[in-house]
């Protein structure tokens, strides 16, 4: 890896050249803003199946991913979603790898992702692989930031990932088909059908993404630097969510939900192998099911939400070089009964339990453990005048028959002006351990049951603006944070076994900016800008007895000091163009910071025009993924795709 | 419109407040190599994290009694691999067995530049050499030793053997092959024969797990088999089975004597010293000690000879001394020198995972 003196420059320019579409932007309104106004055209806000998230926080340093940017990244999955419109990090292990999240400095257990209401990290290692997951199967993103959100419990230290669907009540039938093709073989295919009454909506999607991923790269770690072509890097996943939606009154609301999921992917290995072209067999077949029930019924004083869920995840990994073939599966069930007492005017206080029952099956667990723990919690919000919303909450689980600590989180919102407002929080939250920390057995490895919760204190304060006109709207926020994760588990050797312990203190401050705008020049030309923008400073500060005093003090592994994210649109009557720029700052690949991946400044560029007829939209888009053929790693000796292209047609029946 | 005019002037502030409230990223140093003289040293071999891809090559510099890290890197301006498993220096070339990225590099042992890459050999572990001719032992297929023309650095053939093939010695113009279990269970010591790359014989040991081999000056091979930790199919843990040290007859291929090491230790390592009179044990995940073992009147040891955790070690033939090498988890980790009676002499930063080093073989 080559390091030039200008590097810190380049950082600096990169930084100014993500502010210059800003600039840009701003004098475009200054200058246009005298034009003809048009009405803007609002959309109304859509039910979401689980709306514990509004009710309970208020969206406070919430991110709520565009609708525009959603239906975009319609085939795309939520790792690449994430990783270019939001502040979050998605750290990936290569272009099939696994796609793991780390919100402020957390790693990925401490980020939680939740469901229509449920959470549905793996049980097993607590993570959640944002690749395999299709942009298509959800309708609204919320990237909730810091641990305030108590109510969701174990495992929120970070932030959390709100993930939900919203029903489509238009008394009619609708559908649609759409089908993708791209470079190094991708072929992505969805349908959607749905129909609906005034009482009763269903909806029925279905999706294959396939990618060969056989481009080429030079391979910089052998003699000669040879151009290569990974040849087993394929992905290929099928999905399936059926959606079935009861209204008997325009209070009340019994949901389903169905979610089944196939994902294969080859592991192509670091190209620092010999045999890149012809390598082993290195796959992971992961299949899920996750059902979900739901009742929603609103009333003047009371409103009620009542779920359950299962969940069955089953991991099937396969390396040939080392003759390993292991399944490691889990099965949950939670239910939860939440109510939001509304009382004098703008007083609420939202009360629920939570229980939650999860069994893991793996050959390397002793029989198959189970862990049954049940979290009751109160969340008081009060609101003070126009001025000042208070939201509060406290949770107390019984986990395995032991009481854990209360955690608590304490937001403020602090309307300025009409258009101002000043936020700040504070929370305490923790994780318990996954399986694997507490249940591993094997020949060199053995968890731990005397693992204790990893805890974590959360503070911010911010500063956030939204305005609504009529040709404009535009939201923006800057929070300043501080968190802490304390009795970080990890593992070590002892004696001669590895074996996980409650050692490690990472703390994480920075900063993190929102910025998103549209702006009707006239009717038929619009415009958004979005900018997102995350400065992170997480550094170890306590360590393992085996670890290097080297550590200390040191910024973590693939974590960057700086990212950011730029997306520019324009739409003039039925033809669209959108620019996206993402710059991710150098990360560190050694924990003593003395090896790294430098930064990399990615474009790309799409186009859509739709045909409207009467009875059906016909969508024809094109992209093209990192415009200039930036050479780039987003996980060392891993290569990632240079300049490549998609084009997609998309047939929508109303 | 002017709230709006305020709105985008504060955000534009925010921005740049957010943007420039930052402290700049420290970019790390970069360190050049400079002339190196490979005649008078030790090179030790750092595995790396495992799947980081940044296994690397030490040079201890006997003469100015310092360290060269990241000696690959530097002089051919590429990664060495993930996982480094050994190094072994054999007439005018080193080689370097680097086991998850299956293959073995091959550099001048003069200069370290590039020579050749090795391929066709799936998870390389350890070399020996005979003349022109090197035998690399691997777990491709559970068990093999591929034998390689130093010439041509081309694999001429494979010899099955049992499974996790580790350390190798040459005695008698014979090949022992400690099938280790790889990571399970072995008890067996193949036999190849020289003349003709076959397998002569299978030595079964009366416990498990071979490791390591060194041959004395009167051509004994000395074996070490780690023993194992017994568990049920739960992975309760149900005992152990102890680690023991064989001294084979290199010309009958059978059991001279063993002595019981430790009950419930599993050690990785054997070495020698230079005149072959004491044999030198130690070296695994988290085992604490070196200790010693008399080849003349082999007795269980009692205590270490030096008492620090060691990941590896080695002895450098040239004056006996002990080099200790120490992980420290996912960063540096440490060599660390004591003479032949226990007397610590320096200390050092290596790579990751430091887990053994160039010897000469007694043979």
């Amino acid at each position: 890896m080559n390091k030039t003196g200008n590097n810190t420059t380049f950082s600096s320019m990169g930084r100014s050249l993500l502010l210059l579409p800003l600039c840009c932007f701003i004098f475009s309104f200054t200058q246009a803003q005298d034009s003809t106004s048009i009405h803007s055209t609002q959309e109304l806000p859509e039910f979401s199946v689980s709306e514990k998230l509004d009710k309970m926080f208020s969206k406070i340093n919430t991110q709520e991913i565009d609708s525009h940017v959603l239906q975009s990244n319609n085939t795309n999955n939520l790792a690449t979603l994430l990783s270019k419109n939001s502040a979050v990090t998605i750290k990936s292990y290569g272009v099939t790898g696994l796609s793991s999240i780390s919100m402020r400095g957390g790693n990925s257990n401490h980020t939680a992702v939740v469901w229509n209401g449920f959470n549905i990290q793996d049980p097993l290692n607590g993570g959640f692989n944002f690749a395999s997951s299709s942009t298509n199967f959800v309708d609204a993103i919320n990237v909730q930031h810091g641990g305030s959100s108590t109510a969701f419990g174990s495992g929120a230290i970070g932030g959390t990932i709100h993930l939900d669907n919203q029903p489509i009540f238009n008394n009619k039938l609708f559908g649609s088909v759409s089908h993708k093709i791209g470079s190094f073989g991708l072929n992505a295919t969805t349908i959607e059908l749905g129909h609906s009454k005034q009482k009763i909506a269903t909806r029925l999607r279905f999706f294959r993404n396939y990618t060969n991923n056989n481009f080429e790269f030079q391979n910089n770690t052998k003699i000669g630097s040879p151009t290569e072509k990974y040849n087993k890097a394929k992905t290929e996943q099928y999905g399936f969510l059926y959606e079935f939606y009861f209204k008997p009154n325009n209070k009340e609301v019994f949901s389903t939900q169905l979610w089944l999921q196939d994902n294969f992917r080859e592991i192509p290995p670091s190209i620092t192998a010999n045999s890149i072209e012809n390598q082993n067999e290195e796959t992971q077949k992961n299949q899920w099911v996750r059902w979900a029930l739901n009742w929603n019924k609103t009333a003047e004083k009371l409103d009620y939400e009542i779920r359950t869920g299962v969940f069955y995840n089953r991991l099937n990994y396969v390396n040939s070089n080392i003759q390993l073939n292991s399944i490691h599966s889990s099965l949950r069930n939670t239910s939860e009964a939440m109510a939001t007492l509304h009382f004098l005017k703008k007083q609420k206080v939202i009360f629920g339990v939570n229980n939650s029952y999860t069994v893991g099956i793996s050959e390397n667990f002793n029989n198959s453990p189970s862990v049954n723990s049940t979290a009751l919690y109160l969340s008081p919000n009060f609101s003070i005048g126009n001025k000042l919303n208070l939201i509060t909450s406290i949770r107390k689980e019984l986990y395995k028959q032991k009481l854990k600590p209360i955690t608590y989180s304490i937001n403020g919102k602090f309307n300025l002006h009409k258009n101002y407002y000043l936020t700040a929080s504070f929370s305490k939250n923790y994780r318990t351990p996954n399986f694997n920390d507490l249940y591993w057995g094997g020949n060199a490895a053995k968890g731990n049951l005397n693992l204790e919760d990893e805890y974590g204190f959360s503070k911010d304060i911010g500063l956030g603006l939204k305005t609504l006109e009529k040709r404009i709207t535009l939201s923006s926020s800057l929070s300043f944070y501080h968190n802490s994760i304390n009795n970080q588990i990890v593992w070590s050797p002892k004696g001669q076994e590895w074996s996980p312990d409650n050692v490690k203190l990472v703390e994480t401050q920075g900063v993190e900016f929102l910025f998103s705008s549209k702006y009707s020049i006239k009717k038929t030309l619009q415009l958004y800008y979005n900018l997102t923008y995350a400065y992170t400073d997480a550094m170890v500060k306590e360590k393992s007895d085996n670890e290097s005093d080297e550590v200390l003090g040191k910024q973590l592994i693939y974590i960057p000091y700086y990212q950011a994210n730029n997306s520019f649109g324009i739409k003039y009557k039925h033809l669209s163009f959108d620019v996206n720029l993402q710059y991710t700052d150098y990360q560190f690949t050694r924990t003593d910071n003395t090896d790294w991946i430098t930064p990399y400044f990615l474009t790309d560029i799409g186009t859509q025009y739709t045909l409207k007829q009467k009875k059906y939209n016909l969508l024809i888009s094109s992209k093209i993924n990192n415009l200039f053929n930036v050479v780039y790693e987003a996980r060392q000796w891993y290569p990632m795709p240079r300049m490549n292209y998609e084009l997609g047609i998309k047939l929508i029946i109303k | 419109m002017k709230a709006v005019k305020q709105s985008i002037l504060i955000a534009l502030s925010l921005g740049v407040a957010s943007f420039y409230s930052c402290k700049k990223a420290e970019t790390p140093p970069n360190s050049p190599v400079g002339s190196i003289d490979f005649t008078n040293g030790i090179l030790i071999s750092n595995e790396g994290a495992f799947g980081a891809s940044n296994g690397s090559i030490s040079y201890y510099n006997s003469s100015l009694d310092n360290v060269t890290n990241e000696l690959f890197k530097k002089i051919n301006h590429r990664p060495l691999g993930d996982v480094v498993q050994s190094i072994k220096k054999h007439r005018e070339s080193a080689y370097i067995c680097v086991n998850n990225s299956n293959k073995v590099e091959v550099v001048s042992s003069t200069s370290f530049r590039e020579k050749a890459t090795i391929t066709g050999i799936n998870q390389p572990r350890y070399m020996v050499a005979n003349g022109s001719t090197g035998y690399i032992s691997s777990w491709n297929n559970g068990g093999e030793v591929a034998v390689v023309d130093l010439n041509t650095n081309l694999v001429s053939g494979i010899i099955t053997v049992n499974s996790g093939p580790e350390k190798m010695a040459i005695s008698n113009n014979n090949l022992y092959v400690m099938n280790s279990g790889g990571n399970g269970v072995d008890s067996t010591i193949s036999v190849i024969d020289l003349n003709n790359n076959t397998l002569k014989t299978t030595i079964t040991l009366p416990t498990y797990n071979p490791t390591a081999a060194v041959v004395d000056l009167n051509n004994n091979v000395w074996v070490l088999a780690k023993g194992r930790t017994i568990y049920d199919a739960n992975w309760n843990y149900l005992g152990d089975d102890p680690s023991v040290l064989f001294k084979i007859n290199s010309t009958t291929n059978t059991i001279e004597s063993s002595t019981n090491l430790f009950a419930t230790q599993h050690p990785n390592n054997i070495d020698i010293s230079p005149d072959g009179s004491t044999l030198y044990i130690g070296g695994s995940w988290g085992f604490k000690g070196i200790y010693t073992v008399n080849t003349t009147t082999p007795t269980t040891p009692i205590a270490p000879l030096i008492n620090e955790l060691c990941y590896g070690f080695l002895i450098n033939k040239d004056n006996g001394n002990v080099f200790i090498l120490q992980e420290a988890s996912s960063a540096n980790g440490k060599l660390i020198r004591y003479d032949s009676s226990g007397t610590k002499l320096g200390e050092y930063t290596v790579g990751i995972f430091p887990n053994g080093g160039n010897k000469k073989n007694r043979k």
